[in-house]
């Protein structure tokens, strides 16, 4: 097996006088669907944008073996992809202008660029939208043109921050399918998920935080189990529920 | 419309209104003797115009890109009022010369004074920067830097008042004019004005991707500080170059980059061309306007552009809120 997608060791991230995240040491392999699992305010995005290079940190962040510290903007950009919670993009730019902005800093030849970008919105589906303006687009077309975005820029490792937040349970099942034909072909997908319910039928491994340390980590069937979700959470698993939807055939 | 067809509709809007600049005023251009001193100092305040508004307007463009905000404008940044307060302090210390050194030093110390005035409002702005402050807070400095700098612009005005001669130029400096502007300044502006807009150009795709946020933006390889930086230095740059063109004109920096977007769309490097040749044609229309509405003397640009300006600008916002109201 290759170097993992993500390798932390001891990371601590601290924003004003508050430390954030506290020595958390984690991995994230290719071709798997790994969540961060968390109640509100345990350290879940700042994990993510951490590992994004977008905060800075102590401890060590690797990145498909290579210290995310020695890596210059543009070699980032081709190792990993950040797509937060809700992005702040509210200008009227065509669907096809927004997902090229991916390849912004990558210095490859023309055709090489149309090739990325048009594979991305092809695998995303919003090749019909290119000439559509974002601004006009309903909340699940943003989230997929966004993801498209990500993987124009070929990177292997993508960091999500809440997907499907925003989404009602059809676009939200849609979605994670598509993470998981991403995943079938050797990304890795590291999402922050409030759902757990999502997050046990979606992703392969978890991770468990609170107040910023990381408490469990494993395959996600034995991580959302009553002992550990009653340890963050303090709540009780209840397994009388079972109300659950897929897509159609 | 394709960009061709804007581009060519632009330069023949600057040409019209050009020729209309050049034909406008108290004397004709019929008299044989006076036909080569007007269409010299028609010139060079047509040049004026143009660069003032074509530098505002590209100002426009980058400041409302990098505050992802549309309703921003240079004088946010506190520039447009330092580079007004430096010309302000040029013009008290050129006072102090008399006749014809006077008069030529004005020429000479007003721009040098409005980019001097320019470059320490940003100065103060990048001891912020340097901080690593957000674009809030820098918003708020360049509020309380503006108003820092109108104080002290109206106690030097207020001052002024003492002397007739220097009192009633302050004034018209402060309301906006191009009337007395002459070839000199107009030299020494047109390269800052040139290189500030190309230099937009240039940070156009990096604007273009900060609109999705900061945080976005370095995710995609961004250099958020240094286009932060670069773009600031760039508008303070041209905001001097503007006001020691024209003074303090209002709203064209608003009003030209909104009436755009609907038409040649959010894209920075669309933006700057075609907001320069727009905000060219608005200032020399506005001031050839400035010269045919009664009164006893021209009514200075200043006071043109925000009569057009502000109610343009309501009507713009109004339509796009409408516009957002319907989907």
């Amino acid at each position: 097996m290759g170097d993992p997608a993500v390798q932390t060791e001891n990371v601590r991230v601290t924003l004003g006088t508050r430390q954030v995240l506290r020595d958390v040491s984690l991995q994230a392999q290719y071709g798997q669907i790994t969540a961060v699992l968390g109640p509100n305010g345990a350290g879940k995005t700042t994990l993510l944008k951490a590992v994004a290079g977008l905060l800075p940190y102590e401890g060590r962040i690797e990145i498909a073996g290579q210290d995310l510290r020695s890596l210059h903007r543009s070699d980032r950009v081709q190792l990993l992809a950040y797509v937060p919670q809700v992005s702040l993009l509210a200008s009227p730019f065509r669907v096809e202008h927004v997902v090229q902005q991916a390849r912004y800093s990558l210095q490859t030849a023309r055709h090489r660029h149309h090739a990325s970008i048009e594979h991305a919105m092809d695998v995303v589906d919003v090749a019909h939208l290119r000439k559509r303006s974002f601004t006009q687009l309903s909340g699940g077309e943003q989230r997929r043109v966004l993801l498209a975005r990500a993987l124009a820029t070929e990177a292997r490792l993508i960091l999500l921050d809440e997907p499907t937040a925003s989404l009602d349970i059809r676009h939200a099942l849609s979605f994670y399918e598509l993470l998981r034909e991403l995943t079938a072909s050797g990304y890795c997908i590291m999402a922050v998920l409030h759902r757990l319910d999502d997050a046990a039928r979606f992703t392969d491994r978890a991770i468990l935080l609170k107040d910023g340390r990381l408490t469990h980590q494993g395959v996600t069937a034995d991580i959302i189990s009553a002992e550990p979700i009653r340890e963050v959470y303090g709540v009780e698993a209840d397994e009388t529920t079972t109300l659950s939807f897929r897509l159609p055939d | 419309m394709s960009a061709t067809r804007l581009h060519v509709a632009l330069v023949l809007a600057v040409i019209v209104a050009g020729a209309l600049a050049l034909f406008t005023g108290a004397a004709s251009l019929g008299d044989e003797n006076l036909r080569a001193t007007l269409l010299q100092l028609r010139g060079a305040r047509l040049l004026a115009a143009f660069l003032a508004g074509a530098a505002l307007s590209v100002g426009g463009v980058a400041v409302q890109g990098l505050f992802r905000n549309p309703l921003a404008s240079p004088s946010i940044l506190g520039t447009t009022a330092g580079a007004n307060l430096g010309g302000q302090i040029a013009l008290v210390a050129v006072s102090s010369l008399s006749g014809a050194t006077a008069a030529h030093m004005t020429e000479m110390v007003l721009p040098i004074g409005s980019l001097l005035g320019a470059l320490v409002a940003l100065g103060i702005l990048l001891v912020f920067l340097r901080a690593g402050v957000d674009l809030l807070t820098l918003l708020l400095t360049g509020f309380i830097l503006s108003s820092l700098f109108l104080s002290v612009g109206s106690f030097l005005t207020s001052m002024a008042q003492e002397s007739w001669e220097l009192g009633r130029t302050m004034v018209a400096w402060s309301l906006g004019s191009v009337s007395g502007t002459g070839p000199r300044q107009v030299l020494f502006a047109m390269p800052l004005v040139v290189a500030g807009t190309v230099a937009i150009w240039g940070w156009g795709h990096a604007l273009d991707v900060m609109l999705s946020g900061e945080e976005e933006a370095a995710s995609l390889g961004v250099d958020v500080k240094a286009t932060r930086r670069w773009v600031v230095v760039w508008v303070a740059v041209l905001t001097g170059a503007a006001v020691s063109l024209g003074g303090g004109v209002a709203f064209v920096g608003l009003i030209v980059p909104h009436a755009l977007r609907p038409i040649v769309g959010a894209e920075h490097r669309r933006l700057v061309p075609t907001s320069a040749l727009l905000g060219g044609a608005f200032l020399i229309a506005c001031d050839a306007l400035g010269r045919v509405l009664p009164g006893r003397s021209e009514i200075p640009l200043g006071i043109v552009t925000g009569l057009i300006g502000a109610p343009l600008f309501l009507w713009l916002l109004l339509r796009m809120q409408r516009e957002a109201y319907d989907g």
